[in-house]
């Protein structure tokens, strides 16, 4: 009898069994993860979205065992993975059901050539030459790096790093793969390689795949279901159209929703669509416009030409501001080879006081090099760069860092005082002011930024985004009117993002000339008065927003790609709508004109 | 970076590490066998030839040994002075040269200044032979190497893993280092006391950063499932040929050849 039973009521297992977990870090001060439970029956593609820090990576570390196994602490509740407890099974078996790809890809990677590092995961099991050759065939041809087997891992671009990790995963031939934030540190391209990836491997291995993702826009694409998590516990569950087609829960739990979301959802709350036709992807609203737009023409020339005079391009901009004031920055045919790589060649480019300069293109495409020659962190191969009028050729960075202030990606690059205060005034102990005139300044910088409350704490004590509010102020006590802002949003989620450039606008607005590398193409049109793009060590755009992520086809040759609402303005073109659409407002305004 | 494999189809680049390893063994035993320069001259003018057959680039050869300069130079001079010219046994050697002090104080003796160029020799040959060695084999054979000397996995798992970080390390020292001149750290100026200081800046957010990643690198082996099987595979074995076998057994002939002619004098000051 009781055979029968257990037979009948053997349902298929389930991919994930997560059954009130709860989890707290040794000397944690609180619960990370707080009763949670959900389940995934194979095959799906499941996103887990929510603001840093609630909870998201400690989750990813519990489907397979990582959490208790090497980090322990107080477990409550239970995980199976293919029917497999993780508290009863180690990690290292674990892991031929469950792959957990980690956000950095740097220490992931164990080989020192592309091919070694595939094999070491199939190595450990003890497979033999023959079977974990033709793994590492199978997994770099899903991840498209086929033919990279000899190359040295260190030569590896950060994309196609976060490939060989995603490989080296793949090739224990895992049934469940949970990605934890696979692209929030590339560039477009790298994003698109990944995404592909993972499309292939839903296509050829039937995976079930759990990515934890910041971007939106990715997620309302390909995810069948999206889980939000918010101080450990899941808040919300269900299929994306339902999260990001109603833009104020979106809000609520601090996700970006995408912009042909927030296009749509302006549109119902000016009541010209119900909220079901709220449009998920660019196709459905491009559909949904132009089915609105039936009949109806959005060409209106005097808008237009409006438009144009308000935005002149950028090469009237020079011939027009007359030369009175020496401009911020002036490069003169630079070049600049590393060994016998050119990685910037006959660059020029004048950048006027009080401007705000985004400077955008994919990894290696010039950009990190062509500023680093701003406070001479890099000197010139040829041509000139001046700063202020001044040649910079035998200068000092440290004189520099008086007119250049350089903000790097990663705050905890730069840290290492043990007070707050006393970090922001380590570049001014070196000017030879006064103790009284540097107590000053540090106290003027820490005020701007915010952080005078926390003048006496230990910087590591902070937040990520105070931490990089402490950077920023570090820079801005040397008092320069030039600021280089180097991938200021990356890894950050959407609330992060909006307070640093809430600052970094703030900085602009007080006279600053902003000099900004990103990869956000959202953040550019919202902020940026000019763009400037790079390929290949080039810059081949260079314009104000509008006009520069109209040029769909200089965009796509230096494989960038301008926000989803510019890019269903133009395939709306056709039916008058105007080029150069940069944000949702506009978009909205012009739509709405014609109804 | 100095341990770099050069890949090249060369006879030196095809010999099996083995091989390589024993000849290595057997030059370094040449070397301290004699005392006199012009026998290591001889070694050194033959491994130069395999350098040369190896097609090894000179340049980077030279890039190794061209800060040992000034150490050959004060090597020369403390060994002329402090070999007496007593502790030699030829009369050659047993030559006073000259007195650097008046009253026949200091003396350098000519024996002195020989073992001085002796000493050299020996280390320009074990800098050179030690390069070709590394040059010439990829890591994964050493590997290999050290699995057939049964080695516990660990330990060369280690080494890998060490030295597949000195390029991330490298670059991770050259952002912190960019970040902190760029907001007015003087790193490179100043005497010795506070250029010490000054690394200060540059060390603690490496070490902080560096406890981060061995965290990280942690799960990361654990998710490889390593420590899965006591055994594990490589992807590729080495087999030892016939060209192999002939030029260890040359090689060791050679050796005992030399240890006969050093007891019957040859070579000695």
């Amino acid at each position: 009898m009781m055979g029968v039973n257990a037979l009948t009521d053997t349902k298929a297992v389930q991919a994930i069994e997560v059954d009130s977990l709860s989890y707290r870090y040794p000397k944690g001060p609180a619960y990370s993860l707080r009763d949670i439970s959900f389940s995934v029956d194979s095959p799906r593609f499941v996103a887990i979205m929510g603001p840093t820090g609630s909870g998201k990576t400690t989750l990813a570390m519990t489907l397979n065992g990582l959490i208790p196994q090497l980090f322990e602490g107080d477990l409550a509740g239970r995980v199976s993975v293919m029917g497999m407890d993780t508290q009863r099974f180690r990690v290292q078996t674990l892991v031929s059901k469950v792959g957990l790809v980690m956000q950095d890809p740097e220490t992931q990677i164990f080989g020192i050539t592309v091919e070694e590092d595939v094999a070491f995961g199939p190595g450990n099991m003890g497979l033999d030459t023959e079977r974990i050759r033709k793994r590492i065939d199978d997994s770099l041809r899903i991840v498209r790096l086929t033919g990279y087997e000899g190359r040295f891992t260190s030569q590896l671009s950060g994309g196609e790093k976060q490939r060989l990790a995603i490989a080296g995963i793949l090739a224990m031939y895992p049934e469940i793969l949970v990605l934890d934030e696979p692209t929030s540190e590339l560039d477009p391209l790298g994003r698109e390689e990944i995404y592909k990836a993972i499309d292939n491997l839903q296509r050829e291995r039937n995976l079930t795949i759990l990515a934890v993702e910041h971007s939106s826009e990715d997620v309302a694409e390909r995810a069948d279901e999206v889980i939000v998590v918010n101080s450990g516990a899941i808040v919300w569950r269900g299929h994306p159209r339902d999260l990001f087609c109603n833009v104020p829960l979106t809000r609520e739990f601090g996700i970006r929703p995408p912009q042909v979301c927030e296009f749509g959802w302006k549109l119902h709350e000016l009541g010209y669509i119900s909220s079901s036709d709220v449009p998920l992807t660019p196709a459905e609203a491009g559909e949904l416009t132009r089915t609105l737009l039936k009949g109806k023409s959005l060409a209106c020339q005097g808008e237009q030409g409006e438009r144009d005079q308000l935005q002149p391009s950028s090469g009237t901009r020079q011939s027009a501001a007359p030369a009175l004031q020496s401009p911020a920055v002036l490069v003169e045919g630079l070049e600049h080879n590393y060994g016998n790589i050119t990685a910037v060649r006959g660059v020029n480019l004048e950048i006027e006081k009080g401007e705000f300069v985004a400077l955008i293109g994919q990894n290696g495409a010039g950009k990190t090099t062509l500023v680093k020659h701003f406070n001479n962190l890099l000197k010139p191969s040829g041509g000139k760069v001046y700063i202020n009028g001044a040649d910079t050729a035998g200068k000092t960075i440290g004189s520099l860092s008086r007119h250049v202030g350089y903000v790097f990606q990663n705050p905890d690059h730069q840290i290492f005082c043990s007070t707050v205060s006393e970090e922001v005034g380590y570049g001014l102990r070196h000017l030879g002011l006064s103790e009284a005139e540097t107590e000053k300044r540090v106290q003027d910088v820490l005020e701007f930024v915010n952080l005078q409350e926390v003048a006496d704490r230990h910087p590591f004590t902070l937040g990520k985004g105070e931490r990089q509010r402490l950077a920023v102020a570090s820079v801005l006590a040397m008092r320069p009117n030039i600021l280089v802002i180097d991938e200021p949003t990356t890894g950050q989620d959407w609330i992060g993002a909006e307070h640093m450039m809430g600052l970094v606008k703030n900085l602009h607005e007080s006279g600053h000339t902003i000099i900004m590398i990103t990869h956000d193409m959202r953040i550019v049109a919202e902020y940026a008065e000019r763009v400037v793009v790079m390929h290949k060590g080039r810059i081949v755009a260079d314009g104000t927003p509008s006009n520069v992520f109209s040029k769909g086809d200089v965009l796509r040759a230096a494989y960038l790609t301008p926000p989803q609402i510019s890019q269903l303005a133009a395939e709306l073109e056709d039916y008058g709508m105007p080029p150069g659409i940069t944000t949702v407002d506009e978009a909205v305004a012009v739509v709405s004109r014609a109804l | 970076m100095f341990l770099e494999y050069v890949p090249g189809k060369s006879p030196v680049h095809k010999l099996d590490v083995r091989a390589k390893v024993v000849v290595f063994i057997c030059l370094v035993t040449l070397l301290f066998l004699f005392k006199h320069p012009a026998y290591n001259a001889f070694i050194l003018f033959a491994v130069a030839i395999i350098a040369f057959s190896a097609r090894l680039p000179f340049s980077r050869l030279w890039g190794m040994l061209a800060p040992l300069v000034p150490v050959f130079v004060i090597i020369m001079i403390i060994t002329g002075y402090t070999y007496p010219a007593s502790t030699f046994s030829s009369p050659f050697a047993r030559q006073v040269l000259f007195y650097s002090w008046p009253g026949k104080r200091l003396p350098v003796s000519t024996g002195g200044i020989l073992y001085g160029f002796t000493l050299l020799l020996r280390i320009v040959t074990m800098v050179a032979s030690s390069s070709i060695l590394t040059l010439t084999t990829p890591l994964g054979d050493f590997l290999q190497l050290l699995r057939i000397l049964r080695v516990p996995y660990e330990i060369s798992f280690v080494i890998t893993t060490g030295i597949r970080f000195v390029p991330t390390m490298e670059a991770k020292s050259t952002m912190v280092l960019d970040a902190q001149r760029s907001r007015g750290g003087m790193i490179d100026t100043g005497g010795m006391v506070q250029r010490i200081k000054a690394y200060v800046p540059i060390m603690v957010p490496m070490i902080v950063d560096s406890i981060r990643m061995s965290e990280n690198l942690a799960c990361a082996m654990l998710n490889r499932g390593y420590g899965a099987t006591r055994d594990w595979t490589t992807l590729q074995e080495i087999k030892m040929t016939l060209g192999d076998y002939l030029v260890i057994a040359a090689a060791i002939v050679i050796t005992g050849i030399a240890v006969v002619m050093a007891q019957h004098g040859y070579g000695m000051l």
